[in-house]
This record gives C-alpha cells, structure tokens and sequence, in this order.
C-alpha cells in the first residue's frame, strides 16, 4: 500500500474561507479552526472573510509570499468556483499552483449537512482531505513551447476560401490545398442560391480573386496532402503537388490546345453532362482560369507520342516532363475544409433520364455545358419534370439522415424551371418538407404560391420501388398507402440527402482524427466546438462537419478561424497543460492498450524503445489512460494514484 | 490490482468475517461512503446541490477526478480493503464525456471490479456505478441518501471481508 505519510516533514497551511456569514451558519468556524490547528501535519490555520474578492486575493497573494510553505489547503467554496482565481495567486505570491489543495467545505458541507455538529465534523475531515493531497501534490512545471503561427487550409470551397480571406487578413500565412484543379468547391458550380436567388459566381468570385492575388496566401491547386507529423503548433506537412503540366502563371486560358486534343471524355465538373479533352479547364469561370493536362487519360501518357496540344499552344506553355512535386509544409494548426457531396451509392446506373440536383443545378447555369437550357445534351427541353425529395439513384427514400439543405434546393430548382420552363409539368414526390432558416420558409411558400405543381405526398411506409428507363421517358414506380403506382416524366431529379467527401477517411487517418459512418468528421462538442476536430489543432470548417448550406458553412469557417487566430498568436509561445498523463518507460511493457484507451490520440508508440509515449500538446488530462495501463506505468499528473490514494487514505482514518 | 489477504482492519476493531454482509443489529453504525466523481457533470451535480442547499448524509464524501474514466479498479479495491463501506462512481452520461468516451472504459470496469469484490466475500451492492449531469443534482442527493442506507444496512465492510 503506498503510504501517503511518506512526506512527514511536510506541513501545510490552511486558508479557511468564511465567505461573509456563510460558513459560520453551517460549520462551527472556531472549532473547525482550533482542531485543524491541532492537526500534526498543519503548520498554521487562518481564516479570512471572503477569500474571492479583490481585498481577500491581493490579501491572499501577499501572505503567501510572505509565508513562504511548501504546500497550501484552501477551505473554501467548490474549485469550479474558485479554483483557478486561488491558483492564479497562488502563482503570482510565488507558490507552484499545483501545491495546493482545495477543500470544498460549502458546496460539500455547510450547505448540505442538516446539523451544524455534524457539519464541523465532516468539513474537518474533508480538510484532512485535502491536507494529506496537498502533502503528496507535486510541483507542475507550466512549460511554454514555440510554434508556427501558419495555417493549412485543406479544401478550397466557400468555407476554406472564407477562413482562408479571415486569417491572411490578421497576417496570417495560409496555404490552401485544394484536390481539383480549381477552387471555389460546389458554390463555384452553382447558377444562384436560396433563398434571395443571389447570382453565385458574382457572390463568390471577388472572394476567389482575392484569395489568388492575395500576398499571403497560397493556393496550392491540383494537390493533396500526402503526410502529416508533428502536433499542433508544429505540424509538418507533406503535399503532393500534381503536374499540371500547363504553367499556371503563364496559361492565359484561351483553350486553342483544348480543340487540337484528340482525347474526349465525360467532364466530371459536369457530372457527365459535357464532354472535355484530356487538357481541359474543369468548367467556364473556373479559377485559376488556366489549362492542365490530366495524365489519367492523355495519350502522352499512356505511350503514344501525342504532342497536339503542345504544339497548339501559342504561348509554348505546356510541358510533358514536368512530374509531381512534393512540397513540405510548416504549420500552426491544419483547417479542414473538404465539404460534402450527395450519398449517391454507385450501385446500379440509373436511366440517363434521372439526374441530381447538383447535375440540374448545371443546366439551370448560364455558364453550364447547354447555356442554361434546361434539357439533357442534345435533347428537347422536358416537358414534365419529377422533384423526388430524399431519394438516391436506386430510387430507395426516404433516407434516416436529413441534410436539411435539399428541400431548398427543390424549392430554388421549382422556382427556376418556372422561370425557363414555364410550360412544363413539375411533380413533387416527398416525405417532408425542412424548410428552417431565415427567410427560408418564406421563400419556399412564395414558391408554392407562384409556380404550379403536383404533389404527391407519401407516408413513411411509402417507397419510391425504382427507376424505368422508358426512352423518352422515364418511369417511377412507388407505392402509395400500400398500392402500387406508375408515373412517366421526361426528367427525375433526385435530392439524396449529403455525406462527407469520400477523401475525408483518409485524411481523417493521416490526421489521426475520427470520421462518422457518413464520412463527415467528428467534433469535439456538438454544441460548443462544432468547428474543433477531436485533434487539437485541427479545426473543421462547413460542411465536412455535416451537412450545411452556405450561410452556415461560412460561419462555421469564420468560427474555425477565429478559434486558430485565437489559439496561435505570433510572439506569444504555446503553453503546455502541465496536468497531463505521463508513462513511466521503466516499468511501461509495451502493451499498447493505452493507445486504444486515448480518444485524442496523445498516446504513440516508440518504436525503437518500444514504450508507449504522450503528447504532452495533445493530451486533454482525462486520466482514462491511467486508469487503463495494466503495469501502473502511467499516472496523471495532479490526479495521480498517490494524490488520489492520500485524500482516500485520509478520509478513512479521519 | 490485488486484495492482501486479511484485510482485517483492527483500527476498526473486529476480526468476524461474515459472508452475507448483513448489519448485525448496530444501528449507530455510520457507514463511510467514498464517492469519486467527474468533474464535468457529477461534481458540477454535486456543487447544484450545494447551492440549492439539498441535505444529504454527511456520510458521503466526495473525491474529484477529471472523468470518471480515471477510476482505477485499484482505488476502488484499496478504498474497500482500508475500511470504506461503500463507494460510488459517478460520471457523465453515456455519449456526455466531456473527454468523449473515457465513461464507456468506466462502464467496462465496474461490472469486473463488482465481480472481484464479490470473490472476496464483498457485497456487490458497495460499489455502485451512475451517471448523473450537471442539471441532476436531486438525483445526485437522492443516489446519496438511497446508498447511504443501503450500506448501512449491509454493515461495515471489515465484517465481511474473508
Ligand atoms: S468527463 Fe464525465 S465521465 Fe468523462
């Protein structure tokens, strides 16, 4: 048994709080301070009026400083009170503030014990308490480390491009890496947005002009981070830089290569609704508005000695040796930004004839593949047009998960095909409705009023059975209180509702942070710090977080920023939580049960000593490890098992 | 994480072993009941408590740790093994860890710590598991005063250790 008498040199001193007339009505004070003051191991008992207030701390602070004691108890009010107001003068009248102890004689005693006789008693055995701790509590070194004050942005869509303008405004350095060859994510694709139906490009474009010229901000396109080490405030990042092959810089994006390339294939910018060359610009108003080669599909490289483009080229811009770069990166605090995209399950085809909202949002676009002509390529505009509200391409709705952002959508795409299509027939099929936000409803209703449709409203048990491909049609079959029923239309739109980016379990991996079985990433609180990854210093920013429309991804992002330009702040240093668990690697056995224990990951393994290690920048101070190690080789500083065992062991001979 | 043998405590003056854990007729006597609480919710339940000014047993008295996922079986066993009569763990809900999920490893541990104790001739109603917020603090004093009587009833701990 570990014997907390082992520091009998050690005495304390104990503050009694009497905070005004409080303490006294529930503890007898002048008892309480006679037997404390009795105690073997107490050098000297003092009682103060009101310890908390600006007289009691300046007090407090001057009388520690002159009584310089090795360890200090604090009879006084609940440490979530007052605590840290205690260890702070602790700190500034020269004592280490993990020497002392606190003993929550009012919340634990004065205030719930129904006999005052009974009250002294048990308030001079939590003090024992707290005594037997405070002689076993160790000083904590409070450590301050340097860091970068630079931010990666992953992701340059709305939210990474707002966070991206928010902290190069404070003077931070931001690299933006962006996976596609342009930034501006799905907004960019866009033609307008609910609820005001506000142009998009004219919405977001200043804000990609500004963050291309920005000084301090690099945007790092046709990339992905390929490794990440360090912690926060020191992350090392790698990012793969892929070949281009077109310099950006000088790409004046006239697009002559475009029509010299012999290669045509479906533009994925476009969901299949265009076709590009295998040198391509993704789409009309892409930025960088510059050309790039995918190596995936050019000829070049796939063996043939192709040099059509090259030679197109008037500016001699395009280059077939250049190959990927690796670039390293040193960070501050990594913002994750990679978005969302409709839970479409692959499985089956569906009939050309059935298509997304984000693939309707392309041709409703002036700048999309038909010029805002709403009609599949090459094809009569539709006369009848199917909203399916919920369902993915295998028809199956509704969906358990709600991205609240589709109902909208359908409101917006009513609106719309009532401006261009005015003659055709629009049937909806839905569940629900979810139409809160501002000014949302409003805008939905004001649809229902101004443009006809057809509803056809299903219950619960109701499904949507499959897809015909009819030709010029298409049918819907779907059950209807239990019967069976058959529409045609020309178009299907689905709305299926949003998952995260398929990347985001990959760099959750390389991040070591959580993604859930929807792919978004897991926050710290889903109230308070939804812009907080599980990983400290890695913040989550819009719709990788789940699902939101753009109002929200921009907040959320302004949120992720503010907390990174809180968090980092150039010329001050980091401070290290000194209450965090420590292993002992003498006795550590290498189990490796603590990782798993670790929801921060602060836990690694050392290879080479083959012993279990902790972040100190990671680790949150739960303790759970702790308890966990089967060899007691880790303990948790402040908590630690001889901390914990002495105000037990106290308390059972008080 | 092992029982000494004995464990008979002559501070507290007896050497009867007893298996059913019952009082023998002693109604003076006061149990010691060690309750470990998180610091994100019970500890807050508690401190609401103390504010409302709800009267509990002045048996009961409370140690703080960060999350109830730092309770080592160990402590538990100790804590027993030295004379407390009963000990309660409290932490936040499931799915409110304020460390995320340090309460589930907590939920893993009890179950085997009663299942140790109970190999020592231990009730295992001594040792109980809740998960209490912040905002429920009466179910905090009500989980007091309801274990207070319950170990009183199942007598002091040195009776029964084997
Ligand atoms: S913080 Fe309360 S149980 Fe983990």
């Amino acid at each position: 048994m570990m014997n907390s008498n082992g520091e009998a040199g050690k005495k304390a001193r104990v503050y009694v709080c009497e905070c005004g007339p409080i303490m006294n009505e529930g503890i007898d004070l002048p008892a309480l301070e006679a037997r404390i003051g009795a105690l073997p191991r107490v050098a000297a008992v003092t009682r103060y009026s009101t310890l908390c207030s600006e007289q009691g701390r300046t007090w407090l602070t001057d009388h520690l400083a002159a009584h310089p004691e090795s360890v200090v108890v604090i009879a006084a009010c609940s440490p979530r009170e007052h605590g840290s107001t205690f260890m702070e003068a602790c700190r500034k009248g020269g004592l280490n503030p993990y020497l002392l102890a606190i003993a929550n004689i009012r919340e634990q005693c004065a205030w719930v014990t129904a006999d005052r006789h009974a009250a002294t008693f048990k308030a001079e055995r939590l003090i024992k308490s707290a005594v037997a701790r405070a002689c076993v509590q160790d000083p904590l070194p409070e450590n301050e480390v340097e860091c970068s004050t630079d931010v990666l942005i992953v992701g340059a869509g709305v939210a990474g491009l707002t966070a991206a303008h928010q902290l190069a405004r404070a003077g931070r350095r931001v690299f933006l890496v962006e996976r596609t060859p342009a930034i501006g994510g799905r907004v960019g694709l866009l033609g307008e947005v609910f609820p005001n139906m506000e142009c998009s490009s004219c919405m977001i474009e200043p804000l990609m002009d500004e963050i291309l010229h920005h000084p301090l901000i690099e945007a790092l396109t046709y990339s992905e981070v390929e490794s990440v080490k360090g912690s926060f405030g020191n992350f090392i990042v790698q990012v793969r830089r892929r070949a281009r092959h077109v310099d950006t810089a000088g790409c004046y994006g006239c697009r002559t290569c475009h029509a010299a390339c012999p290669v045509e294939i479906p533009n994925e910018f476009d969901f299949g609704l265009s076709r590009r060359n295998a040198v391509y610009i993704p789409y009309t108003g892409a930025l960088p508005n510059a050309s790039l080669v995918d190596e995936t599909v050019c000829l070049r490289f796939r063996g043939e000695k192709c040099t059509a483009c090259a030679e197109a080229c008037p500016f001699g811009n395009i280059h077939f040796d250049d190959s990927d770069e690796i670039t390293e990166l040193q960070v501050g605090a990594i913002l994750l930004a990679t978005g969302s995209e409709p839970l479409l399950l692959g499985r089956a085809a569906a009939p050309k004839r059935v298509i997304t909202g984000m693939m309707l949002e392309r041709l409703v676009n002036s700048a999309g593949p038909t010029g805002g002509t709403v009609s599949l390529p090459g094809e009569e505009p539709p006369r009848s047009v199917a909203l399916i509200y919920c369902a993915d391409e295998a028809g199956k709705a509704p969906s358990v998960a709600c991205s609240k952002v589709c109902c909208m959508s359908m409101a917006k795409y009513r609106h719309q095909l009532q401006q261009k299509l005015p003659d055709c027939t629009v049937v909806e099929i839905l569940w629900e409705r979810c139409t809160g936000g501002k000014g949302y409803r409003e805008f939905a209703r004001d649809v229902d009023t101004h443009s006809e449709v057809q509803r056809i409203r299903l219950t619960d048990s109701d499904r949507i059975l499959r897809f015909v491909d009819r030709g010029n049609t298409v049918g819907i079959r779907y059950t209807q209180e239990g019967m069976t029923a058959q529409l045609n239309v020309d178009l299907v739109v689905i709305a299926p509702p949003l998952r995260g980016s398929p990347t985001n379990r990959e760099l959750g991996a390389l991040l070591r942070t959580s993604v859930d079985d929807h792919d978004f990433f897991v926050e710290e609180h889903r109230h308070l710090k939804s812009h907080r990854s599980l990983v400290e210093g890695v913040m989550l920013a819009g719709s990788c977080q789940g699902p939101k429309d753009v109002q929200e991804s921009t907040a959320h992002a302004a949120a992720a920023a503010g907390e990174v330009l809180s968090l980092l702040i150039p010329g001050r240093k980091l401070k290290v939580e000194p209450a965090t668990a420590e292993v002992r690697q003498d006795i550590c056995s290498g189990c490796g049960i603590c990782l798993a224990t670790c929801p921060y990951q602060a836990i690694t393994f050392h290879e080479t000593r083959r012993v279990a290690e902790i972040n100190n920048l990671l680790c949150r101070s739960c303790g759970t490890c702790a308890a966990g190690c089967p060899s007691g080789a880790i303990d948790a500083r402040h908590f630690t098992d001889r901390q914990l065992w002495a105000e037990v062991d106290a308390l059972l001979n008080a | 994480m092992t029982i000494a043998s004995g464990g008979n405590d002559p501070a507290r003056g007896s050497n009867e072993a007893s298996i059913s854990g019952h009082c023998f007729g002693d109604p003076s006597f006061e149990p010691k009941i060690l309750a470990i609480l998180c610091n994100w919710c019970t500890y807050s339940a508690a401190d609401a408590a103390g504010s409302a000014h709800s009267v509990y047993p002045p048996n009961l008295h409370i140690v703080r740790v960060m999350c109830s996922g730092r309770v080592d079986p160990s402590l538990i066993l100790k804590a027993l093994r030295g004379g407390m009569d009963g000990v309660l763990i409290c932490g936040c809900h499931p799915g409110d860890c304020h460390y995320i999920n340090g309460n589930h490893k907590t939920a893993f541990r009890i179950p085997m710590v009663k299942r140790v104790v109970s190999q020592y001739g231990i009730a295992p109603e001594r040792i109980r598991l809740e998960w209490i917020s912040a905002a429920e603090a009466n179910r905090f004093v009500a989980v007091a005063k309801e274990m207070t009587e319950q170990i009183r009833d199942l007598g002091p701990v040195s009776r029964t250790i084997r």
